[in-house]
């Protein structure tokens, strides 16, 4: 499980657009373009050096409709997968 | 979703998803076959042109940014108007002739601008053929050793090269040459008229023999190019992303459905990108041509066939029987 106060953001190579309702990411490093859903590319889109965890939970529950402890562990893991496919750092 | 169902709805709901921007048509080397209208006058972008531009690409969810020319590291701006891109998050293309592609210049691009890729011509697989074709003498030595520096350095780079009649026959050199620094060559199969509808660079056009060579080499598969950050799609309506999902963009602000069909959409000195994607007739006649070639070639035809360059060569962007070959796959 994540700390709340952790603060991610993209890595450097990483860029990304959200289109429409999904996110394209492009990992420069080895030209992987991955496609994200809507709610990746609203998780995505929150991680900006500057909100810790807690901070896009909060947001989060604010766009869906799920509960709070639902959501954070669904954050925590999806943060992890993001973390692991070289997508986002911690700051 | 994937990525191609990602480019396949940018071409259906014309969602600006890539922008080649020609910098300036300067260049340090003088291909006989260049595209470029060399005589085309007019305002060139400022610095602060670009900043307004790249900000509204950003906002219309606009991903890949090639920046082109010309040379497009002869702009005295170049790395401001890079920067800025980057800045923005943008995926950067480079398209670049390579010849100046060493020492600070090269580290440079690679700190401050970080690239996805740069694309480098390769015009033959010896210093004749190529100097011959660049008008440059020494620029083939020169390529290979930068091609050598920007490898060591770890540029990603990928080659690409035009046939033509002269360097028809170096083909499997050329390929031999991009396998020894590890990088993919992508063979365009042909010259295209200049963007003014002078014809004379097909003068140099490959012969029927150098077309079938180059097809008969194994390699065409992955070597004819793609367009610029797009994959081929089965699936759309439309033929290709022009004017649909990408735009090109000349020094002077003019604006094209894409980089071989140059018949302005707008120009943003007097209107802004989002003005001009927005409710433009202009557009929308490329968009619905578009789907008429895709619609006419669905009985049959050449798989890469290109409505810009079929409209530059022919007046027409939608296909006719019989094909001359250099209408195929003219992809820049």
């Amino acid at each position: 499980m994540l700390s709340d106060a952790a603060v991610f953001k993209p890595r450097s190579d990483v860029r990304f657009r959200v289109v429409g309702d999904e996110a394209v990411i492009v990992r420069q490093e080895d030209a992987e373009v991955i496609a994200l859903n809507d709610v990746g590319a609203s998780v995505l889109s929150l991680l900006d050096a500057r909100r810790s965890v807690r901070d896009v939970l909060e947001a989060l529950l604010e766009q869906y409709d799920i509960d709070h402890e639902s959501l954070a562990s669904d954050l925590s893991t999806f943060l992890g997968e993001l973390r692991d496919a070289g997508i986002v750092e911690e700051a | 979703m994937s990525y191609q169902k990602t480019v396949l709805r940018a071409w259906n709901e014309n969602i600006l998803f890539s922008a080649l921007v020609e910098l300036t048509y300067r260049c340090n080397l003088d291909c006989v076959f260049c595209y470029n209208d060399l005589d085309l006058r007019g305002k060139p972008l400022a610095l602060e042109d670009y900043e307004r531009f790249f900000r509204d690409l950003a906002s219309l969810s606009c991903l890949h940014l090639a920046l082109s020319g010309g040379e497009p590291l002869v702009h005295p701006q170049f790395f401001e108007i890079a920067t800025k891109g980057r800045d923005l998050g943008f995926v950067l293309r480079i398209k670049s002739n390579g010849h100046s592609l060493r020492g600070r210049m090269l580290r440079r691009l690679k700190e401050e601008i970080d690239p996805l890729i740069v694309e480098v011509s390769l015009h033959g697989a010896s210093s004749a053929t190529h100097d011959r074709q660049t008008r440059v003498e020494g620029s083939f030595e020169r390529l290979l050793a930068n091609l050598a520096e920007m490898r060591e350095l770890g540029l990603r780079f990928k080659i690409n090269s035009t046939l033509t009649r002269w360097n028809e026959s170096e083909i499997e050199g050329m390929f031999a040459i991009a396998e020894r620094f590890g990088a993919p060559l992508a063979v365009d199969p042909d010259v295209t008229p200049r963007d003014n509808g002078d014809f004379s660079p097909l003068e140099i056009s490959a012969t029927p023999e150098g077309l079938r060579r180059l097809f008969s080499y194994g390699r065409t598969d992955d070597a004819v190019r793609q367009g610029d950050g797009e994959l081929p799609t089965v699936d759309s309506k439309k033929h290709c992303g022009a004017g649909s999902s990408g735009i090109a963009v000349d020094p002077f602000g003019n604006v094209y459905p894409c980089v071989q069909w140059r018949r302005p959409v707008g120009n943003l000195h007097e209107r802004s990108i989002r003005d001009i994607w927005s409710g433009n007739a202009k557009l929308e006649e490329v968009r619905g041509l578009s789907e008429r070639v895709k619609r006419t070639l669905a009985g049959g035809g050449p798989g890469m066939f290109c409505p810009g360059t079929a409209e530059g060569l022919t007046g027409s962007p939608i296909p006719g029987l019989p094909l001359h070959p250099s209408q195929l796959s003219p992809s820049r």
